[in-house]
């Protein structure tokens, strides 16, 4: 059972997930793997929380925020997704984990677009001077709160949203472990393809590939 | 110096008040706020006004602002013309954009993402791998904001010429090799750990080279799609489950 101190570390890892990923600093501090990770930790399964966090992860490998681009902000959803892993416990509860964080970080998308236009409405005519330098300054850490405060309710609502789900949903799931991981990173493996093909020339270096599969393989079997 | 760090750390938050309208605009403004302060006329409506100049539509990759910051600094407190301040502005932010986007977000982010997925397949422990993480990408990060804002304070009107010593074609080419070997390296490991799975290896990993091949040649497909697939895969296994145990 999850006590008041750890729902409240991990909504504030909400609120910094969601500052992270565009407000302040962008330390990658966002990303579901490390996300995910700490909201594992603050749990007391680390692992767990690394690997709905590196599941997340592979989904978004060909994500670019170019320009302003909108993309499924999984950061803040890799918190409750950790939980669910967690709390649900089993390979049903690392499943469920993946779909609440997809789900979640669509609605971190959405949340961040009018995230954008509430700032954009803060700001309005600063361009043309409204603003004395104290009020400017005041709006700016004005949006700089309520994207922590978008980043705590998504993370809260994600955790409010597992503990509601029917007890015994997990064991409904019908593989086992090692299987659930392989299922989940199938649509990773479409994601690094697609990535691959991203990258300048990539069938010029096929041979570097090809020395990179030898050498994964050699490492996993050595490891 | 004492301005130069000031300026880098308010960087930090420089998309605080990021919008659809000016985008980094208001960012840029309330991070030059001390040193407008400072510079030009004194009087309210002057820093007013030079508040509203830097509040202008402005976008720029985030860890590449240091470089127009450091410039702008610098021609506010030699007093610059105004309007040549604005051109240089308008005409600074596309080349910081896009450069940041094709070194960072397109390479650097994802080599290091890679990196980190291949140690978390290799059995790596948590802690190491978010450390490694964190601590790779955020040296090249917080290396470019300071190499910026350093070339953008001495260069001034001319940092445009500072930024093609960065060598981006190289680098990005350099990088992007790594990454190639970085896609390997995870295809391998993972073909290893689907051996590995009891008596399912083999449609596993047809499966995912397959979705690999999918992904590598349709790759527009792949961003409307992901969410998708993923949910439909968790739905339709508990859908199995559910159907399994009611018979």
């Amino acid at each position: 059972m999850m006590g008041g101190t750890e729902l409240g570390l991990l909504v504030l890892l909400g609120a910094w997930s969601a500052l992270d990923s565009t407000s302040v600093g962008q330390f990658m501090l966002s990303r579901p793997l490390v996300s995910g990770t700490l909201a594992g930790w603050i749990l007391g399964d680390p692992a767990s929380g690394l690997l709905v966090g590196a599941l997340l992860e592979g989904l978004d490998l060909g994500g670019v925020p170019a320009g302003g681009a909108r993309l499924p902000e999984f950061g803040p959803g890799a918190v409750p997704a950790a939980f669910a892993a967690i709390a649900l416990g089993g390979p049903g509860g690392l499943a469920s984990g993946l779909a609440l964080g997809v789900l979640w970080s669509l609605l971190g998308r959405a949340t961040m677009d009018i995230q954008r236009r509430a700032n954009g409405m803060l700001m309005a005519g600063a361009e043309h001077g409204a603003f004395v330098p104290r009020v400017l300054a005041l709006r700016h850490w004005i949006c700089v709160g309520l994207d922590g405060l978008r980043g705590a309710v998504l993370a809260g609502l994600g955790i409010l949203a597992v503990s509601v789900l029917p007890a015994g949903l997990s064991e409904l799931w019908p593989l086992g472990r090692a299987g659930t991981a392989a299922l989940l990173l199938l649509p990773a493996a479409l994601a690094a393809g697609s990535h691959l093909r991203s990258l300048r020339t990539p069938l010029s270096r096929g041979p570097l590939l090809v020395v990179g599969v030898l050498s994964g393989s050699a490492l996993a079997l050595l490891f | 110096m004492k301005t130069e760090l000031t300026l880098l750390v308010r960087s930090l938050v420089v998309q605080g008040s990021w919008n659809y309208r000016t985008l980094l605009g208001a960012g840029m403004a309330w991070v030059l706020l001390p040193v407008l302060r400072s510079a030009g006329e004194e009087g309210e409506e002057a820093l007013r006004a030079r508040l509203a100049r830097h509040a202008e539509h402005f976008n720029a990759h985030p860890y590449l602002t240091p470089v127009a910051l450091g410039a702008l600094q610098r021609l506010e407190r030699e007093g610059a013309d105004p309007e040549r301040i604005r051109r240089f502005r308008r005409a600074l932010g596309g080349p910081l954009g896009s450069l940041g986007d094709a070194l960072i977000w397109s390479i650097w982010r994802p080599a290091c993402v890679l990196f980190a997925l291949v140690l978390v397949v290799l059995g790596a422990a948590p802690l190491m791998v978010t450390v490694a993480f964190l601590f790779l990408y955020n040296l090249v990060h917080l290396g470019l904001r300071v190499w910026g804002l350093r070339v953008g304070s001495e260069f001034g009107f001319e940092v445009a010429g500072a930024l093609g010593r960065l060598k981006v074609p190289f680098l990005s080419e350099r990088i992007g090799t790594v990454g190639v070997l970085l896609v390997g390296l995870l295809v391998g490991a993972l073909a290893v750990r689907a051996f590995e799975l009891p008596g399912r290896g083999v449609p596993w990993l047809l499966v995912g080279g397959t979705l690999f091949l999918v992904g590598f040649l349709k790759r527009d497909l792949f961003h409307r799609w992901m969410p998708a697939l993923a949910l439909a895969l968790v739905v339709g296994g508990f859908v199995a489950g559910a159907v399994r145990s009611a018979g």
